[in-house]
């Protein structure tokens, strides 16, 4: 059924799911991808309150106050995106390992 | 038609999301990560969000899956580099958190349906609601200030991006 509660419901399964990737993967690529995985949950929450209760609770931008977040969300993805594979592709250039716990070049 | 459409997506969005976390390859990760942005971008239309949906495929689905893409064909993963994986009772106790992550919500919100009898009948949106001239109008008047921090957001990324991936930091 094509409701509030279940969007929500496939919001936090699809959270969980991207939760799992980051926490029980050892692949800096993989647990990026997770990341994205549980921003686009959140999205997917932001849209759902949109659709339901955005006109009723923000009629000076008609509603559209969670989608305009969304699209917030969506730079600060794509950012974070660009500058973890930097990252990572810095580090596999040295360690050739994209497994996070050989990166212990902090480690005194 | 709607419940069908929804159905048939968010069991595609789960699957896929199983198979980005589960794969060992990257690569199938990626793929699996495509299928997932579009079930997605698919949920968002039925929500009455078509130019967030459109830019989900476009941002989501072109950009940043290209970026990882590219990614995964530069770095040419051996086998034996792809990072060991922790035993099988961690993946466990990870699973159990997460899931533990999904019950918060899924709890309260269930308990919120069944005490209110859902969550009230859908609200009569405007003509025209998500559409690109809503959105844009939002952006350029209320949220002007975010909109254009989120170029300075950007330009640091790019700086970001290019000084790290240069030979010598």
């Amino acid at each position: 059924m094509f409701t509030l509660t279940n969007c929500l419901v496939l919001s936090a399964l699809i959270f969980a799911v991207g939760a799992y990737g980051v926490i029980a993967r050892r692949n800096i690529l993989i647990m990026l991808m997770s990341v994205e995985l549980m921003l686009n949950a959140v999205n997917l929450s932001f849209i759902a309150f949109a659709r339901y209760y955005g006109s009723a609770l923000a009629p000076a931008s008609s509603g559209t106050t969670g989608q305009v977040f969304v699209l917030m969300t969506m730079v600060v993805a794509a950012a974070e995106v660009a500058v973890g594979l930097a990252i990572l592709i810095a580090l596999f250039r040295g360690r050739h390992s994209v497994d996070p716990g050989d990166l212990d070049l902090l480690k005194g | 038609m709607d419940d069908l459409i929804f159905t048939a997506a968010s069991i595609v969005c789960f699957l896929s999301a199983l198979a980005v976390v589960t794969r060992k390859n990257p690569i199938y990760s990626a793929v699996s990560l495509i299928l997932f942005f579009g079930g997605l971008a698919v949920i968002f239309l039925l929500l009455r969000a078509p130019f967030v949906a459109g830019m989900q495929l476009i941002v989501y689905g072109g950009a940043i899956l290209v970026l990882f893409l590219f990614v995964i064909m530069l770095l040419n993963l051996r086998e034996e580099e792809l990072g060991k994986e922790k035993g099988g009772r961690f993946k466990a106790f990870a699973a159990v958190a997460a899931g533990a992550l999904a019950l918060l919500v899924i709890v309260p919100v269930m308990a919120a349906e069944t005490a209110r009898d859902g969550f009230g009948p859908l609200a009569s949106l405007p003509d025209g609601f998500g559409s690109v001239d809503h959105l844009g109008l939002a952006l350029f008047t209320q949220f002007a200030l975010p909109f254009e921090v989120t170029s300075v957001l950007l330009l640091a990324a790019i700086v970001g991006s290019v000084m790290l991936s240069k030979k010598h930091v």
